[in-house]
């Protein structure tokens, strides 16, 4: 009861909409990882104020659902006369909820460097600005590497969320020929499958970039 | 699918609460509309006949030819923004587009958001084979007989409700099957394990038209009907008067009559006052 004729027809719409689930993984993962470096700097900085800020943040990110958020900055923003383009305000939200996640996966990586690295650090006269961006940052973004990973793949399955705010990305798009053709299996398993493959290339970029890192330090 | 939509919007205006504290204090949306010369109109196509996407990813339907009609007669474009049902009525109740088609009329979204006159009206029958004991699609004349219906939809709950009826008159109730696609229903009424089928009329026409082997005939309508309507922020008043007065012209011309015959396959007489249930 597969509809070949069906399957070969939604192939080249499903595979643009990839592109868009592509693109919303990479802008909002690299905005979570700025936003969640940034807090976690923020949360190992000393200063009480940025400190409570950054736990303000991770507690209200991880405290309520993806999809709320996205309500909020979609709809919310545009009540603040700020007009935001659909991608951008679903990157922004998906990114921000990433970046608190992000934020607790590098704390760790960062409290993982040996503290006497620091102080050997310090007692060569390196400011604290070169500490982090020298010392601290690197190591912890190489210790950080497989989890960093594994956020981005769980990034990627938050993108069709996406859909509530205007953003056709690969489900979406398989869910609008589904309900015109009356047929599932045709669509859905060759979106499982691009998911699939974009948490692999995910996967095996996060890999091949632990070993270089691995060589570099040795 | 109906029944899916009020559940999804009931739970997305919970949540709208939050947003919708700020209506924009801005002119009416009539006004923004003329000077962008479009009107931005937000549609999940995934309800066929009413909107859905054909095959190049336009979309199509009863409602956006009507819309595009009415915003013809307004001199503007239209601009789909095409999105999950669930972002729909939060978006709209923040501003972030101008109307939206294809909304049950109840009372509690009527507390949130305005409707034009409706387009639509949501109306369950009762479909048989057409050599039947089923005399007429009256509940009276449906009592202790057997009926399919899809589980958990708004049809098994309105039949629910007339088989309570029904016991207090002390009548015997319809003994009501439940499936899970309108095709097991079908199939149920061809091998005789039951006597009729009770789902939302424009589905059961589709059924006989889809299904020209079987013998199906529609007994006829049962309960109430509910109006179907387009959706526009209460800071818009203008907005909503144009979009109706579009419509009543569409009334007058006959098109709306001629669009419902070629998507449902029946017209629908509709109210233009008093149609939002208390």
């Amino acid at each position: 009861m597969f509809d070949t004729e069906l399957f070969l027809e939604s192939v080249p719409t499903l595979a643009d909409a990839a592109l868009v689930t592509i693109r919303l993984t990479v802008v909002s993962g690299a905005l979570g990882l700025l936003a969640g470096a940034l807090s976690a700097a923020a949360q190992l900085s000393g200063v009480t104020a940025l400190r409570i800020l950054s736990r303000i943040y991770v507690s209200l990110m991880r405290g309520t659902p993806l999809f709320v958020q996205l309500l909020v900055v979609s709809f919310g923003l545009p009540m603040l006369g700020v007009s935001a383009d659909p991608f951008l305000a679903a990157a922004l939200a998906i990114g921000l909820n990433s970046g608190a996640y992000v934020t607790e996966i590098l704390r760790a990586g960062v409290l993982a460097v040996p503290a006497g690295q620091i102080e050997a650090a310090a007692a060569v006269g390196l400011s604290p600005v070169r500490i982090w961006t020298r010392i601290l940052l690197p190591q912890a973004f190489a210790i950080s590497l497989p989890a960093l990973a594994a956020e981005l793949t769980i990034v990627l399955k938050s993108t069709p969320l996406a859909s509530v705010v205007a953003v056709t990305e690969m489900t979406y798009s398989g869910v609008l020929i589904q309900s015109r053709a009356f047929s599932a299996i045709e669509v859905f398993v060759p979106i499982a499958v691009g998911y699939i493959l974009i948490a692999q290339a995910i996967l095996r970029g996060a890999r091949h970039l632990e070993g270089r890192l691995a060589r570099a330090r040795a | 699918m109906l029944n899916r939509r009020f559940m999804l919007s009931s739970l997305a205006a919970v949540l709208a609460a939050g947003l919708a504290t700020a209506t924009p204090a801005a002119a009416d949306a009539l006004d923004d509309i003329k000077a962008r010369g479009s009107i931005i109109v937000a549609i999940d196509p995934t309800f066929p006949p009413f909107e859905f996407t054909d095959a190049a990813g336009k979309v199509v339907g009863y409602d956006p030819e009507l819309i595009e009609a009415v915003a013809a007669g307004m001199g503007v474009k239209v601009e789909y923004k095409v999105m999950a049902f669930s972002g729909i009525i939060p978006g709209l109740i923040a501003g972030a587009f101008d109307m939206t088609p294809t909304l049950n009329v109840t009372a509690e979204r009527a507390a949130k958001i305005d409707y034009a006159i409706p387009t639509a009206a949501s109306v369950n029958a009762v479909l048989t084979l057409k050599e039947t004991a089923v005399k007429s699609s009256a509940i009276e004349d449906l009592a202790g007989l057997k009926c399919a219906v899809k589980a958990t939809t708004q049809p098994e709950q309105m039949m629910t409700t007339l088989n309570d009826e029904l016991e207090a008159k002390g009548a015997k109730p319809v003994e009501l099957l439940g499936f899970e696609t309108i095709e097991q229903t079908i199939a149920a009424l061809a091998d005789k394990r039951v006597d009729c089928v009770v789902d939302d009329k424009s589905v059961l026409v589709e059924a006989i038209n889809k299904r020209a082997d079987l013998p199906l005939a529609l007994a006829g309508e049962i309960g109430g009907s509910q109006p179907i309507a387009w959706g526009v922020n209460k800071a818009n008043p203008k907005l909503t008067a144009a979009l109706s007065d579009g419509l009543k012209a569409l009334k007058a011309s006959g098109k709306m009559a001629e669009l419902q015959t070629k998507y449902f396959g029946y017209t629908t007489d509709l109210p233009e006052t008093d149609f939002v249930p208390k």
